[in-house]
């Protein structure tokens, strides 16, 4: 594929908007759930903006765009994590091994019914914060953004079959981090009890 | 669990499994795969005719479903309109980039270990930078107009990545300037820094963009001066971090030569640096940045003049 030719800087302008504000919402989504604030959620889509800008020329396939404009995000909020808030306390792996298996290996339904209704917004931005950013990010590009797993493969920079362990594991420790923090939040405690909520933009 | 090491979806499972128990581990790490309809057909109909056995794995399957279905489900923050605007105006703002050559990195450092490095070097090592990395100008009293270009005591910047980075920039401005005609207000926002154009009856601002070094972006305001072209970098703190030895000036002016005619005046500005280079004398360079016009300029805003260059 040819690189991007515009014979004009209004054109490249005009190509560039068409190509990456479509994506503004999805990144931003992406962002806010790894930052503080929606602030800095939106300071770093405007990063990856710039430098998408500026490294224009070098998309090859306008066809890869989401998946380039990703990898960039990722990159910008690796790049300032010191002013970005830590991912809230994750649970031991081990132990959340322990409670997909009796999950999936016990002899009720009632885990599942019980989940279903708790499966709301705030459960669930809690329990993504909860587990492991390479496999929240592999869930969340496949369940939220509608990533193919050979997209998801080329965003984070690893083989397909990384890809198909980490969306199989991720689901498992998502599954199992609601069930158990669901027991304290069925007993009304508030959801961020150290966990991040979603700022709410005004 | 480890991750899978092949780098392909298998068409088909072996057949050979005589441990139901085997083959249910190896099938329960492929659900997340087939439910998302990765699987190729054959491996698929392998998973489905265990499923009909599998009570675990039903569970799993159904677990799963649910929890990719409520994700999908989850909305999220809306870019306001206030973004949209500020990401135009930033792009509006930064020039088309031209290529530039990379700084290179000091030798025997390398990744992660490399700011914390520098960092320990620019809070340990500013009385070496003073004493023999770099000859710091000589003091005295600025004396506008006087040399010309190549004469007086040739001033050397030490190891500076940011100047060589500035340097190969201002060597890539060929033709027409980038960022003509653009608001010094749209680069001051997407700059996020004090950005104050020099104020002097013998400099022209003509050009405002922005352009960036390590990934953050840098301010440049282009003068012309009695013909010749200077460039104003403003440069983040983020950046100068890279350059522990400008760090290490704290609040001097340091003055350099780089590439034989090009002089170079760096002072620290609210959150930065400012750098001025241009092909003349440090002397002119002082006297245009000290001009006594730049009292109470702070904030002041201007836009380009649109001259040919
Ligand atoms: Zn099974």
């Amino acid at each position: 594929m040819p690189r991007q030719r515009h014979s004009t800087p209004d054109d490249r302008q005009r190509a560039f908007e068409a190509l990456v504000l479509p994506h503004l919402d999805r990144l931003l989504g992406f962002a806010s759930r790894r930052t503080a604030t929606l602030v800095d959620a939106e300071d770093a889509v405007q990063d990856t903006c710039l430098r998408a800008w500026a490294a224009f020329d070098e998309l090859r396939d306008p066809g890869s765009a989401r998946a380039w404009l990703y990898r960039i995000l990722r990159s910008v909020l690796s790049e300032s994590s010191e002013r970005l808030a830590r991912r809230a306390r994750l649970l031991p792996i081990t132990r959340l091994d322990d409670v997909h298996e009796s999950l999936v290996a016990g002899s009720g339904e009632s885990v599942f019914d019980e989940m279903a209704h708790r499966l709301d917004r705030e459960v669930l931005q809690a329990a993504l914060a909860a587990i492991p950013e390479d496999f929240a990010t592999a869930v969340e590009l496949h369940d939220i953004e509608g990533f193919t797993y050979a997209e998801i493969a080329d965003t984070v920079g690893a083989p397909i079959g990384t890809v198909m362990s980490r969306m199989s594991r991720g689901r498992r420790l998502l599954a199992a981090v609601i069930a158990e923090r669901g027991r304290e939040w069925a007993l009304g405690a508030p959801v961020d009890s150290g966990i991040r909520r979603m700022p709410r933009s005004s | 669990m480890s991750e899978h090491s092949q780098g392909a979806i298998p068409h088909r499972l072996p057949h050979d499994w005589q441990r139901e128990s085997e083959r249910h581990e190896v099938i329960a790490s492929l659900l997340a795969t087939y439910i998302d309809g990765e699987l190729p057909p054959e491996a698929a109909g392998q998973v489905e005719a265990h499923l009909v056995a599998c009570r675990r794995c039903t569970k799993e399957v159904a677990l799963q479903r649910q929890l990719a279905a409520s994700l999908g489900q989850l909305g999220g923050p809306v870019a306001s309109a206030a973004l949209h605007t500020r990401i135009r105006s930033a792009l509006a703002a930064a020039p088309v980039p031209v290529p530039v050559v990379a700084p290179r990195q000091p030798t025997g450092v390398t990744g992660l270990g490399v700011r914390w490095r520098w960092i320990g070097l620019a809070a340990g090592l500013p009385l070496l930078w003073w004493a023999g990395v770099t000859l710091r100008e000589p003091s005295r009293a600025p004396r506008p107009d006087a040399a010309p270009v190549g004469s007086g005591a040739p001033v050397a910047v030490g190891a500076a990545p940011l100047l060589d980075s500035l340097t190969a920039q201002w060597q890539a401005l060929t033709g027409p300037l980038p960022g003509r005609d653009r608001d010094v207000d749209a680069v001051r926002r997407a700059l996020g820094m004090a950005l104050v154009p020099l104020v002097h009856p013998a400099l022209d601002l003509e050009a405002v963009w922005t352009t960036s070094a390590w990934g953050e972006l840098i301010g440049a305001l282009a003068y012309r001066h009695e013909g010749r072209l200077l460039v104003q970098y403003a440069v983040p703190d983020g950046v100068l971090r890279h350059s522990p030895s400008l760090l290490g000036a704290g609040d001097s002016v340091v003055a350099g030569t780089r590439a034989d005619s090009l002089r170079l005046l760096v002072w620290r500005t609210p959150g930065g640096a400012s750098v001025l280079m241009g092909a003349t004398t440090l002397d002119r360079l002082r006297a245009l940045r000290s001009s006594p016009s730049q009292a109470g300029q702070a904030g002041a805003s201007r836009r380009p003049s649109a001259r040919p260059r």
